[in-house]
């Protein structure tokens, strides 16, 4: 594989004491998508989030390094970067969205100028031609009328829109990695269903990177070249997402995926299955593996001694189970 | 919206009769009347009945009022009773120099309350923010009385730099125009004038804007610390905008909306005349006018000014809301 454009390796963060990432590495090459799986308090977020280098003031990085491939080649350490640095990449070469398209923008300012503002922090160009652009990106993300959206304020667009403007203002520098934290979780199903379609389009056509945040596996599914599953901090499972999803090695991964409803199967199944218990407070995570409180295939003795290491699993996948070899013959 | 502005007015209109109904039973309530105190001592009781005949004081009081309306809606308020002047005339006198105190002090406690604000909030936690947020706590509980006085004694009186009350030196005239000191001052074109206008204007501007300064400090530096974590807010950030932008238009933009509030609603308080920071430094003002009014009994006047303050404050407060819509395009109508 051709050099990563984004290299996390061996992260580590804390919010205070408590930690929220420990150890977790992984790589995406350019034009490629890596879907982060998790529950709420995996750590997704903040994985996301270090990456922008927007972590609360309360986080903080305990170890490792987050390596971004500049456009022009240089290598940036955007763990130990500085604010000048960090401003050049944020919106140039790394874009990102949010959950909640509705409190992203900000209310108070016309869509057209909120857009504008990302162009001309990283470009020197005329009003008018910033304009243009701007309206044309608009206009190409789907959003009908766009000329007149322009003029609108936040509060006037639905949801799916407002969430096309946070992408085209994550756009319109045409960034070379973007950063989509949850983007469809507050959107209607059908709404939801057309942004992936559309982010899928964009990556494509721009060859651009994609680091896609969810909790949902069925939506990892739609845009994923590869998954990385998290669990409590710690990376549980990656790999290519066909083979993810088709043979998930790690018991986790295995009843995320069977907690998802699909179409036309099990069709005398009345009770989707769920996961039993709950997310470990992190401050106080078992001395073992941490999904062992919640893991059918747990075996004293074995899983709840120390946590099991990420193993490669033939050359493409990892996975952290003691047991994965056993599971998976 | 022009839906709007009639209903707002409609409301002032009800406003204003509110108003007049109170101040004018009020008034005549209170024991004593200006005819006893115009007679003094002197007086007999042929000689008060006299007066007050002259005055209609002694039609039933439903029928004053029926007179004091009529001459209201016709912009008559009738004659100061002590000194015979139009009674609406002496309101208008007095209210430029509560306007240009109002306007003066209110400027004053913007420019200095929101930057104070935004530091503290920037620096929340850390000896700054203390040393900020610790005397507006003192500002806001400050009586103004004492602080004025205290003022007056250290600069008028121990140090002579600035000048003891009212508005201009004794024995300079100057043609008031509009009644704005610095204004007159101006259109005069002296530049002496100008600066003891200023000089005048200090003490009484910059103790009549502790209270706001105060205010408009802690609420400056607690929307700062409200909006700084916003969603809005991170996203400017990943836009790589630089922090002072971030802060400038994002954070404190949107900040400054219920500042606005604070601003506009002692913008109405002001206005209608600060009684205590007048009489301290004796500036003829809508708040010292009142007061000797309804110590005189003085009717008209009380009434005309009190009609009058109930306009402006009205108009000031719809002023306020006409703003929002301008600040906030969510409360914008069609």
């Amino acid at each position: 594989m051709n050099e990563p454009l984004l290299a996390v390796d061996d992260l580590s963060l804390a919010y205070g004491e408590v930690p929220a990432l420990q150890h977790v590495s992984l790589s995406v090459g350019r034009g490629e998508s890596l879907v982060i799986v998790g529950e709420s308090g995996s750590g997704k977020s903040s994985l996301g989030l270090a990456v922008m280098r927007l972590l609360p003031r309360t986080a903080r990085i305990t170890s490792g390094a987050i390596r971004f491939r500049g456009r022009d080649g240089a290598m940036t350490e955007l763990a130990a970067a500085d604010a000048a640095s960090l401003q050049r990449l944020r919106g140039k070469e790394i874009g990102m969205i949010f959950q909640e398209p509705m409190t992203s923008l900000n209310p108070v300012y016309r869509i057209g100028e909120q857009i504008f503002e990302a162009l001309r922090t990283h470009e020197v160009l005329p009003r008018a031609a910033a304009r243009e652009r701007a309206m044309a990106l608009l206009a190409h993300l789907g959003v009908p009328e766009a000329a007149r959206r322009m003029e609108a304020f936040p509060h006037e667009l639905s949801g799916g829109l407002r969430q096309r403007v946070m992408i085209a203002i994550a756009l319109v520098c045409n960034p070379s990695l973007l950063i989509a934290d949850e983007p469809t979780t507050a959107l209607d199903v059908t709404i939801q269903a057309q942004i992936l379609e559309l982010l899928k389009r964009l990556c494509r056509e721009r060859g651009m990177a994609l680091l896609f945040i969810t909790h949902h596996f069925g939506v990892a599914r739609e845009v994923a070249q590869r998954i990385l599953v998290l669990y409590a901090g710690r990376v549980v499972e990656v790999g290519p997402a066909a083979a993810v999803i088709a043979r998930p090695l790690h018991p986790y991964t295995r009843a995320l995926l069977q907690s998802v409803p699909r179409l036309g199967t099990n069709k005398n199944q009345t009770i989707l299955p769920a996961i039993g218990g709950a997310v470990p407070d992190s401050a106080h995570l078992p001395p073992g593996c941490a999904f062992a409180p919640r893991c059918p295939a747990f075996v004293p003795g074995l899983c709840d001694r120390e946590p099991p290491p990420l193993s490669a699993f033939g050359t493409e996948r990892s996975v952290r189970c003691f047991r994965a070899w056993e599971l998976a013959a | 919206m022009l839906d709007y502005l009639a209903g707002r007015f409609g409301q002032l209109l009800l406003v204003l009769f509110g108003v007049s109904v109170v101040v004018f039973v009020t008034m005549h309530r209170l024991p004593g009347d200006v005819a006893t105190l115009l007679l003094g001592d002197r007086a007999t009781v042929a000689s008060l009945a006299r007066l007050r005949h002259q005055l209609g004081l002694d039609q039933p009081v439903i029928v004053q009022y029926w007179r004091f309306l009529a001459g209201a809606l016709s912009g008559d308020f009738g004659t100061s009773l002590r000194d015979n002047r139009p009674a609406f005339g002496e309101v208008l006198g007095a209210f430029p120099v509560t306007l240009e105190l109002t306007l003066s002090a209110l400027l004053l406690a913007i420019a200095i309350g929101v930057p104070l604000g935004v530091v503290a909030a920037l620096k929340e936690g850390t000896w700054i923010d203390t040393a900020i947020t610790t005397p507006t706590l003192f500002g806001v509980s400050m009586p103004v009385f004492w602080l004025g006085l205290m003022a007056l004694l250290l600069f008028s009186e121990k140090l002579g730099w600035l000048p003891v009350g009212g508005i201009m030196p004794i024995g300079i005239h100057m043609a008031r125009p509009t009644g704005l000191s610095i204004v007159d001052a101006a259109l005069s074109g002296r530049a002496a004038l100008v600066w003891q206008a200023v000089l005048h204007l200090i003490l009484p501007a910059a103790t009549l804007a502790t209270i706001p300064l105060a205010l408009i400090t802690r609420i400056t530096r607690g929307e700062m610390l409200a909006s700084m974590h916003l969603e809005y807010v991170r996203t400017a950030r990943a836009k790589g905008l630089p922090e002072g932008r971030v802060i400038r238009a994002h954070i404190l933009r949107n900040a400054l909306i219920p500042v606005w509030t604070v601003i506009g609603l002692q913008l109405g308080l002001l206005l209608s005349g600060a009684v205590l920071t007048e009489t301290i430094f004796s500036l003829p003002g809508l708040g010292r006018l009142m007061v000797d009014a309804i110590l005189a009994r003085d009717y008209p006047v009380v009434q005309a000014g009190a009609v009058f303050v109930a306009t402006v404050f009205v108009l000031v407060n719809l002023g306020v809301d006409l703003c929002y819509a301008v600040l906030d395009p969510r409360i914008r109508r069609r």
